[in-house]
């Protein structure tokens, strides 16, 4: 091949991509039958009610593939004369945001944010005053999730989804590992307990518990600190109370009871190891909230995979923690800026989306649990899913919900203390204190200190 | 070691001279091939992970094949030739909406112009400051250089104010053309190239010929420095290219994306799972047209058009 | 500068007006130099200055985006930065030790690569040439996805690779100095592509007359290599330094992406602080990190600058 000057290589290399090229193209229009066509979501026909003369345009900024897409589109069927579009943003929505806000316009009509941007927003005074909408569905409407669009005193976005966490496992695993399957009130230390001889026997794990102690590793801390009654900061989110009570200390050392037995599944979470695992059994339960079932099921294809194995239960007791066996992590609400041109069809459009059968259907197709509780008390039952081996994921949810607290705040301060997976103080202090180089009250009490001194920061930026 | 100066070793033995030479070449070669493997791996690894269906990806150890043989799945997706059920499957629900060569059409025209501009420019300039001398030459030039210290993270909020809200450039792509007429790096870069390697006494005859400055530019030094624009080139391509947070700021128009923001999209994990077979087929074919770019102009790098100028 | 104003010291002059009118008309003889390098000039002041201005004035100021206004604090915030931020100064360790070790390994190892692919009938060049391109046309996200891969500690090849000659599985992205090496690693993998580039582009500019002289006179490859390659590529070589100091001390979406500012922040970064306190709402405090950076690169630049001022051209670098 390299007989001569570079000129000859350059022609072969150009002849083999050309047969390279042709050869991918003939794969590629092999198996084509005809052109392809979205699948459709077989939205009911409804004759257009009095809601029909609504017109106008919303834009909606959210990533690829979202639930607000498909109410959106559900939406313009109902309503031929609203044009709904989804800009496609990435993560760095910060910056386009920013942007926008500090230009004056160009802000979407609509944006799907996380319970501690709404805070920030919210208290910013950049979000749309939707309090009346809310308090009209106020008691449709799950109470521990519309909190937390509740800015002094007024609400400043449409709930979105709802995140109890639960206990997922897989029985198939346990049996494997001679376990009998949990009692309803297991408590947290024979739950570690099995997962050891689990680990043993089957070289499965029960929970998620990677070396960096992020993602949904922080579980094993934040379900505790939940069950507990512990909060990181008052409602305002201007006091931290995380060191205020022994919520944060019981919550880390149940932490490292669970890092101490080793018997946790060693990955960082979402990465290609972490995936491996699932698929091959070795990940056999572990804490989660209802959306991780989109991922797992976009994964777990297969009955070998595990498709259809898993089951959902109420997670283990925590001593002193049994009227909150649960947790929030993540879920979103659907919020709107001031800067917006049309506020009445964005308010128009939340009633839809989560006040009405029809949008919590749609958006609970997709895969998140509306908040809308006529739809949770009906409907959830008969919600797809490829993941669990039976319906009874919807009641362990139902009960999950009712266990919620309406009194766990995600401030501002929430998201600088990085439990909700990770950021630089929850890496300064909580792998330190599994590894035991740091005692536990004092990191602790640490810890809180530098969250204040953040947090002062962030609140004086706000003034 | 004996090739790298292309100078003989002065030994003694004729036979031993040759045979360290095939040594040496031997030796060459599989340090190169060693350090080629290296730098392929991860696009090796991408290129078999966009033939796999999705389920498959991820397992324990990362595969070297295709377990169950490639799968252009994921390229018909986004090229658009999928099956009704393959859409259906793929778990993303607008897909049919994504013009994927559109996508790679957008971004070659703005790195396309982008780099005339640039490298017009930043020759010129470098040019200038490498072979001329006028008063404050040295002031300006460390102006220059100063203004590549500054991290422009924050600045994005008045860039965008400016671009966006005085000049009314949204949805458009002069913000990737105008700013970047001439860059610090690119004005450096060849700063340094054509001091290393032109000669002023090839100026200077230059001159005493009559020669206007940018005749002198264009005529002489843009041929002898072929090699160092194509460098030029090549970087601020990729760079342009790959560009995706001002990208992220300026366009909002579907029609007008570029690729990097569209693949962007696929590695959202928020919701839904990072659709890794996407990214990846995504990725393979946003880079090819690079590599081909590359690989048809890096002959440019290697002719030496040095030789034959200096004559007389 | 002085050598501009050659034509006025024939003339013995002591007026301030006529020195003024002599360095005028020498500007407007070099007019076509001035108009050659204006384009940066003027895209820089409408672009840059603005931009730089404004984020000087925020640094200065609180801010709370949007269309509040910014409430001056003076010298607060570069205070506050200083005095009690709980994670600036490991950010700022970290990123002098990366700088310290990747920049000369980095730069070495990639002037050592772009001479072998410049030797003479090197076959396969071009395909060799292409393919060191691939990491810096490879996706940065993918190259995170893939490297965390590789590293894993229980199932990533390059453990498994290590088992094979009997070396225990090392934790790679969870520990902290494995971490740190991971990270470097992953520049040179990096860097190494754009690196080569250059120092290919500036070799091949070298005439292969110097070297044949240089046969004649007896010298070997290592002499040759020190004694003009080097010298010749000195004004490169200091381009290269520079650059990659700067980028060096910029470093935030790789190390973002491979250890998220790594075990117990030992890969975080200065700009990974920087971002943390935009996306915190800080923007004023955020800006004056922004400054406070490009601080320590004038210093360390300047320092570089004086060391190697030799550098600058290659007149009278060439011994014969």
């Amino acid at each position: 091949m390299f007989k001569n000057t570079r000129s000859i290589s350059r022609r072969r290399f150009l002849q083999a991509a050309a047969l390279g090229a042709t050869g991918a193209l003939a794969a590629c229009a092999a198996p084509v039958a005809q052109p392809a066509q979205p699948a459709q979501p077989a939205a009911p026909a409804e004759a257009p009610a009095a809601g029909s003369e609504l017109t106008g345009e919303l834009i909606f900024w959210g990533h690829a593939d979202h639930p607000i897409y498909d109410a959106g589109q559900a939406f313009m069927k109902k309503h031929p004369g609203v044009t709904f579009t989804q800009v496609e943003i990435i993560d760095e929505r910060t910056t386009k945001v920013e942007a926008a806000l500090a230009a004056g316009e160009g802000a979407p009509d609509l944006n799907w944010l996380e319970a501690n941007e709404v805070q920030l927003y919210g208290r910013r005074g950049v979000l749309l005053d939707v309090t009346d909408v809310v308090k009209q569905y106020e008691k449709d409407l799950v109470p521990a999730k519309t909190a937390e669009a509740l800015v002094n005193g007024r609400y400043y976005g449409m709930p979105g989804d709802i995140t109890p966490n639960t206990l997922w496992l897989r029985p198939d695993i346990l049996e494997k590992a001679g376990v009998p399957m949990f009692e309803k009130d297991v408590k947290y230390e024979d739950f570690l307990a099995a997962a050891k001889t689990v680990k043993e026997k089957a070289d499965s794990s029960l929970y998620v518990f990677g070396a960096d102690g992020g993602g949904q590793s922080s579980l094993m801390f934040q379900c505790p600190f939940y069950a507990l009654g512990g909060n990181v900061s008052d409602e305002s989110g201007e006091e931290i109370l995380f060191d205020q009570g022994d919520a944060a200390v019981r919550a880390v050392a149940y932490a490292k009871m669970a890092w101490d037995a080793g018997a946790g599944l060693d990955a960082g979470w979402f990465s290609p190891p972490y995936w491996a695992a699932i698929k091959e059994g070795r990940l056999g339960g572990t804490y989660s909230p209802p959306w991780m079932r989109g991922f797992f099921e976009t994964e777990v294809k297969t009955p070998e995979a595990g498709q259809g194995k898993w089951k959902s239960v109420i997670l283990p007791v925590y001593e002193g923690g049994e009227k909150h066996r649960t947790n929030v992590w993540g879920g979103a609400t659907l919020c709107s800026y001031t800067q917006t041109k049309v506020p009445d069809l964005v308010k128009k459009f939340m009633e839809f989306t989560f006040a009405t059968m029809e949008g919590a259907q749609v958006t609970a197709d997709w895969g998140i649990i509306p908040p809308y509780l006529p739809w949770l008390t009906t409907r959830l039952k008969d919600a797809k899913q490829t993941l669990f081996s039976d319906q009874t994921w919807t009641d362990t949810l139902n009960e999950a919900l009712a266990l919620m607290r309406e009194d766990y705040y995600r401030t501002p301060a929430y998201g600088l203390s990085g439990i909700a997976g990770g950021g630089p103080l929850y890496d300064k202090y909580f792998i330190p204190m599994m590894k035991g180089e740091l005692d536990i009250e004092a990191g602790v009490k640490q810890w809180a200190d530098d969250l204040r001194a953040e947090n002062k920061k962030l609140l004086e930026g706000l003034k | 070691m004996a090739v790298l100066a292309s100078a003989p070793f002065t030994s003694s033995s004729k036979k031993g001279r040759a045979w360290s030479r095939v040594i040496g070449y031997a030796l060459l070669y599989a340090f190169l091939v060693v350090l080629a493997i290296i730098f392929m791996f991860p696009f090796y690894s991408m290129l078999v992970g966009s033939l796999m269906p999705k389920e498959e990806l991820f397992r324990s150890y990362p595969q070297l094949w295709p377990p169950n043989g490639p799968q252009f799945t994921a390229y018909r997706l986004l090229l658009q030739i999928a099956s009704p059920e393959e859409v259906a499957a793929s778990g993303l629900q607008n897909i049919s909406n994504y013009n994927f060569i559109r996508y790679i059409f957008n971004t070659l025209l703005i790195a396309s112009v982008a780099v005339a501009l640039q490298v017009f420019f930043n020759t010129l300039a470098g040019y200038t400051f490498a072979k001329r001398y006028f008063p404050f030459k040295d002031q300006l030039f460390g102006v220059i250089l100063a203004t590549l210290l500054l991290p422009a993270a924050i600045n994005f909020v008045p860039f965008y104010l400016l671009v966006a809200g005085t000049l009314g450039w949204k949805d458009t792509y002069w913000p990737f053309w105008i700013p970047n007429l001439a860059t610090a790096f690119g004005i450096f870069l060849m700063r340094q190239f054509i001091a290393s390697t032109i000669p002023d006494e090839l100026i200077d005859s230059a001159t005493i010929d009559g020669a206007s400055q940018f005749q002198i530019v264009t005529q002489i030094v843009m041929p002898i420095m072929a090699g160092g624009m194509v460098v030029l080139g090549i970087l601020t391509f990729v760079a342009v290219y790959n560009e995706y947070i001002l990208t992220n700021l300026i366009i909002s128009k579907p029609d007008l994306r570029t690729v990097q923001l569209f693949l962007a999209n696929f590695k959202q994990a928020t919701i839904r799972a990072p659709l890794y077979d996407l990214l990846f087929a995504g990725s393979v074919m946003a880079t090819v047209p690079l590599l081909i770019l590359f690989f048809v102009f890096q002959r440019r790098l290697v002719e030496g058009v040095m030789s034959g100028a200096i004559k007389g | 500068m002085a050598q501009a104003i050659r034509t006025t010291s024939a003339i013995p002059q002591t007026s301030r007006s006529a020195r003024w009118r002599a360095l005028l008309r020498e500007m407007w003889k070099h007019r076509v130099d001035y108009l050659f390098i204006s384009p940066f000039f003027i895209v820089f002041l409408v672009f840059g200055v603005y931009p730089m201005l404004w984020g000087f004035r925020l640094s200065l100021s609180r801010w709370a985006g949007g269309q509040r206004p910014m409430e001056w604090v003076g010298l607060n915030n570069y205070i506050g930065l200083f005095t009690n931020d709980p994670l600036l100064g490991k950010a700022f360790l970290n990123t002098m030790m990366l700088l310290g070790w990747i920049l000369p390994t980095g730069l070495a190892f990639a002037l050592v690569v772009a001479v072998m692919l410049n030797a003479r009938r090197l076959r396969g060049r071009g395909i060799f040439r292409t393919l060191y391109f691939l990491p810096f046309v490879t996706s940065g996200v993918i190259v995170a996805i893939v490297f965390s891969q590789f590293l894993d500690k229980n199932y990533g090849w390059v453990n498994l690779l290590l088992g094979e000659v009997g070396i225990p599985p090392v934790p790679w992205l969870v520990e902290a100095i494995p971490a740190q090496i991971s990270v470097t690693l992953l520049l040179h993998w990096m860097g190494s592509g754009t690196n080569i580039l250059i120092f290919l582009g500036a070799l091949q500019a070298i005439e292969r007359e110097l070297y044949e002289a240089a046969e004649i006179d007896g010298a070997n490859a290592v002499q040759s290599f020190f004694r003009i390659t080097v010298p010749m590529l000195r004004p490169v070589l200091l381009f290269m330094i520079i650059t990659a100091t700067i980028g060096l001390i910029n470093l935030y979406a790789q190390v973002k992406l491979l250890t998220n500012g790594g075990p117990q922040n030992n890969t975080y970064t200065m700009f990974m602080r920087m971002m943390d306190l935009i996306g915190g709402n800080r923007f004023g405090e955020g800006a004056a990190l922004g400054f406070i950076m490009g601080a320590v690169i004038l210093v360390i630049t300047f320092v570089q600058l004086r060391l190697l001022r030799s550098w600058w051209t290659v007149e009278g670098n060439l011994k014969s």
